[in-house]
């Protein structure tokens, strides 16, 4: 298990030799395309922070820099609202579950192999989301907050 | 370049391992999930091709075998309509453009590095798709003939090999 400030210097290579089982490898490999409806939040939040790194000719693609500005430079309240609204989106157009069910697979295998304190909370927003009946926006907030501090303090003591 | 007999043989991984630049195997890699608007066809015509032969072992997932059975016992036309009217389901729902995208890339890393003959023309196929030109039934219907005689053609020749052997 790895830190914060080490994982984001990851790449998905990098994350892909860490993963010993072909199965995890699987379900994090079939995780690294961002959803095939525009959810751009989403992608930032999940499919980004799972990417890790990109280096040299796929820094076109949102890495692990988009997420860590989402989180960041944005009010956690509007990050939150912004979520629900692209679940209940994904929901009508029949892509959450398929998404969200290869994207909290991935973080459960990121967390298993590499990096726990962010993934264990995106997994717990992830859930949130799939039940969008069940919608619960403080918990959403309390949980982006809480990656928020952790990875404002990784990366400020990184650098 | 290997042969389609050969191709068939090769799992995810052993793909990943033969394409030699990295925004190739990111190209590759990002197509290996299917759409996440359920369309069943199109997922075995293009996911069953890239994913090759089933890693895990137990039939996880859609893998190229279930892409042989549909080109070889499905009914062509069948397929083809049923192509276009996932694709347009896929059009409402806002995600043909995106997944497309990434299977055309895909195939063609494949036909950079591994299989030409398949891959070119499912390639084509999924061009007609990605522009939405539902008038181009017969032309999908030819390509998948093309595509059912190599592969029966190519699995012949590898049951033969295995009776020689």
């Amino acid at each position: 298990m790895m830190t914060y400030s080490r994982y984001r210097q990851m790449s998905c290579l990098d994350i892909l030799g860490r993963i010993e089982s072909t199965e995890d490898r699987w379900i994090y490999m079939t995780a690294l395309r961002g959803c095939d409806v525009n959810v751009p939040y989403m992608k930032r939040l999940f499919t980004a922070f799972i990417r890790g790194l990109c280096t040299n000719e796929i820094y076109k693609y949102e890495d692990i820099r988009s997420f860590e500005s989402l989180i960041t430079d944005y009010p956690v309240e509007h990050v939150a609202r912004e979520l629900i609204e692209e679940a209940t989106l994904l929901k009508e157009k029949g892509a959450l579950y398929h998404y969200l069910c290869h994207t909290t697979d991935a973080l459960k295998v990121i967390k298993r192999w590499i990096e726990e304190y962010v993934s264990s909370r995106l997994i717990k927003i992830a859930s949130i989301l799939i039940d969008v009946k069940l919608h619960n926006m403080s918990d959403v907030i309390e949980l982006l907050a809480e990656i928020k501090g952790y990875v404002v303090n990784e990366t400020t003591r990184w650098y | 370049m290997v042969m389609y007999s050969r191709y068939r043989q090769m799992t995810w991984l052993d793909i990943l391992s033969k394409i030699e630049d990295d925004v190739d195997k990111w190209i590759y890699v990002t197509a290996l999930r299917s759409c996440d608007i359920p369309c069943v066809a199109i997922k075995t015509l293009f996911a069953g091709f890239l994913r090759g032969r089933d890693a895990i072992g137990v039939h996880a997932y859609i893998d190229i075998e279930d892409f042989e059975e549909l080109i070889i016992e499905g009914k062509l036309s069948s397929i083809a309509y049923g192509l276009i009217e996932e694709a347009k389901d896929l059009v409402n729902n806002s995600a043909l453009i995106h997944y497309m995208d990434h299977v055309i890339n895909a195939l063609e890393v494949i036909n950079k590095y591994l299989e030409e003959y398949v891959s070119r023309r499912l390639q084509d196929i999924a061009v007609i798709l990605f522009r939405q030109e539902w008038d181009r039934v017969n032309d999908i219907v030819k390509l998948l003939k093309e595509i059912r005689e190599y592969i029966l053609r190519e699995l012949g020749k590898s049951i033969l090999k295995e009776i020689k052997e």
